[in-house]
């Protein structure tokens, strides 16, 4: 098993750590993913977060070093918003992960919509409203609900 | 929104057509077919094409009759061989209590048949086997393909085409459905194609009062006079009164078609380079066809039906100039107005040859259509069928109406085309445009809308139901080596269609966003 999942399997709640990426309406597959992997839902009330706090819906991570805060959005897709709810769950994620630099990380974003999210709310807002990690600013994948995270990610 | 014929939902259920292994399409006053390539969009629409060919065409077979006598007529002879004085009798006493003057009848309107009659035409319309035969040579002209028209049958299927037309399926009950007709059509020599029809005793039939049938009503209506007529019924009565039936049986079957009884104008994908290129064209085919009989067939250049129609009904168009010469010259101006930014009109040679030209507004001068943008080459054709052919109650099939347009103008089409839908012209589209699918969907939502709450709104003229308009996916089928066909509803959680297009987009922009997120890794620390 990779460090980054044995980091947050350690750092997060058993009961946290689910095996389904859905809100009602909304859902993402986790087919094709590596299979040593951890799923938190940071609606958890183990992990102590407070309620007030803004973050995403989960946060994966993949011993391919892969780790994507995740936000499930039924509805249509406001950009700076999910930005916002990402980074938080960003944030969360760091916390779990031993010191920076000391641990290799994919770091990928994702938003998983039920909405309306068209070409152009996708190329332009979507590519302005970047999640910073790490120093570092990333753009948001966006996939359709129901769809492959897999297909997503793409070569990530 | 049909004003001709059965009103209800025409339906139409096609197996192993072209690509098509399976679809279930209804003919609504606005229909869709979206999808990816070779998968069978406009198979299906040139299908609906050569149905109107057939059925808008069909009451010329009893004009023929008019002129050949009906013993010519192998199709009808067995089953119309048995008609006997009683059913004279029956005949001529529905006409008597018909109005005097059939002629002031207006040909919209759809006249029921009596019981008694109907089941005369009934059996006459269960022995036309006339249908297949001529559907068959309808498809053999439109495809382009062999008289047999088998190449048309999906490959590798078992037990051949088959094409199903009626109405209301999603009632349910059979007993509701009205006439239906099932053609069937198998590969192998000799393999004759078969055309059933079939009408519950339940369905009331009608006819509408169209020129033929009017004479045969008249001539059998005027056997009755006594200095003409002594009590007994003679062979050529008899002749009379057969011809009369099929040719009710003609009209009950028109009239059972709905809007594939009306006229169906067919602008193919390729229509600019039609209209940049079609004096040589006509040219080549002149020239190369007068060499029909003496060089091989197979190298006479032929066009297919739905080109070779495109292209006779553009040359032959009339030179009216910018007059408007239908109903339809206050849409054909609008869209002159507002997408293409200036006048679409016919000029003439000496040699009564047309040229096309286009005069931007504001201008006092013609340019040739070759010579103006594509997207003029491309929507000039619909000005002019509009003003020149297409009726209220007609189908325009226009292949891929998205070509040359910017998406601006592609969504202001779109919001054009649904107004010829609320002027009584069926449209059928195919279509790859995310731009126009968009633009039919909000017009649908639109219709959510009061007219108050709408009026300010663009396109709030042309608000949608969502009954009158059809959107249609075909969906690549690997495991079944085809297409299938499925409907598409617009979603308003979802923002619109799933068309599929949208994950092109998505699959791009993911790209995209990878490429950064992989130069962000790099400076990760």
């Amino acid at each position: 098993m990779s460090a980054l999942v044995d980091a947050v399997r350690a750092r997060t709640p058993s009961p946290c750590q689910v095996s389904r990426c859905r809100k009602p309406g909304v859902s993402v597959r986790l087919d094709g993913l590596p299979t040593q992997r951890v799923l938190v839902d940071l609606d958890c009330d183990d992990l102590d977060i407070p309620p007030d706090m803004q973050r995403c819906d989960f946060i994966l991570a993949c011993d391919d070093d892969l780790l994507a805060p995740i936000e499930l959005k039924k509805g249509d897709v406001e950009p700076t918003q999910v930005a916002r709810q990402l980074a938080g769950g960003a944030r969360i994620a760091e916390r779990w992960l031993p010191r920076e630099g000391s641990l290799c990380v994919r770091f990928r974003p994702v938003v998983v919509y039920g909405g309306k999210f068209n070409r152009h709310q996708r190329r332009k807002p979507t590519a302005k409203e970047k999640v910073r990690f790490r120093g570092q600013r990333y753009e948001i994948k966006p996939i359709r609900s129901g769809k492959s995270l897999r297909d997503a990610l793409g070569g990530a | 929104m049909s004003d001709a014929g059965d009103q209800r939902t025409l339906g139409l259920k096609v197996t192993n057509f072209g690509p098509i292994v399976e679809a279930d399409v209804e003919l609504r006053p606005l229909t869709v077919f979206v999808g990816p390539s070779n998968t069978g969009k406009s198979y299906l629409a040139i299908l609906i094409y050569a149905l109107h060919l057939l059925f808008g065409g069909h009451l010329a077979s009893s004009r023929r009759l008019l002129f050949r006598g009906p013993s010519r007529d192998r199709g009808r002879a067995s089953a119309l061989r048995d008609v006997g004085g009683e059913t004279l009798d029956q005949m001529r006493k529905w006409l008597n209590e018909l109005p005097e003057n059939l002629d002031s009848v207006s040909p919209d309107n759809v006249l029921p048949l009596p019981p008694d009659v109907a089941d005369i035409v009934r059996e006459a319309i269960h022995n036309n086997d006339d249908l297949g035969r001529e559907l068959r040579t309808k498809f053999a002209r439109c495809f382009g393909v062999g008289a047999e028209a088998t190449q048309l049958i999906r490959a590798g299927s078992r037990g051949g085409s088959r094409i199903l037309i009626g109405h209301d399926w999603a009632a349910g009950e059979s007993s509701t459905r009205g006439m239906e007709h099932e053609f069937t059509m198998r590969s192998g020599r000799n393999q004759a194609p078969e055309f059933k029809t079939s009408v519950p005793s339940s369905t009331d039939l009608h006819f509408l009062p169209r020129a033929d049938v009017l004479e045969w009503a008249w001539i059998v209506r005027s056997i009755q006079r006594p200095q003409e007529f002594d009590g007994r019924h003679t062979s050529s009565e008899m002749r009379w009164a057969s011809t009369f039936i099929a040719s009710l049986a003609d009209a009950a079957v028109t009239s059972a078609a709905g809007p594939l009884s009306r006229s169906a104008y067919y602008l193919p994908a390729d229509r600019t380079g039609v209209m940049h290129a079609h004096r040589a064209v006509v040219g080549a085919v002149i020239e190369r066809a007068s060499s029909a009989g003496i060089v091989d067939a197979p190298n006479v250049p032929t066009l297919s039906g739905v080109m070779g129609d495109f292209l006779n009904e553009l040359i032959t168009i009339e030179d009216e100039g910018y007059a408007a010469s239908s109903g339809h010259d206050a849409l054909a101006s609008a869209l002159e107005q507002d997408v293409l930014g200036g006048n679409v009109a016919v000029e003439r040679s000496e040699a009564n040859y047309p040229t096309f030209v286009y005069r931007p507004t504001g201008l006092d001068r013609d340019f040739p259509i070759m010579t103006s943008s594509s997207m003029v080459s491309e929507l000039a054709p619909v000005v002019l069928y509009l003003r020149h052919y297409v009726k209220r109650g007609d189908t325009l099939i226009i292949e891929e109406p998205e070509s040359h347009l910017h998406p601006a103008m592609q969504a202001e089409f779109a919001l054009h085309l649904v107004r010829l839908v609320h002027a009584g012209i069926r449209v059928i589209v195919t279509t790859h445009s995310e731009w126009i699918l968009d633009q039919f969907a909000n017009l649908v939502r639109l219709s959510d809308l009061s007219e108050k709450e709408r009026e300010d709104l663009r396109g709030g003229d042309a608000a949608l139901s969502a009954d009158d308009i059809g959107f249609w996916l075909f969906k690549p089928n690997a495991k079944r080596r085809g297409s299938v066909v499925q409907e598409l509803k617009v979603d308003p959680e979802a923002g619109g269609l799933l068309s599929g297009y949208d994950e092109v987009a998505e699959q791009l922009y993911n790209e995209w966003a990878e490429i950064g997120n992989r130069i962000a890794d790099r400076g990760a620390v």
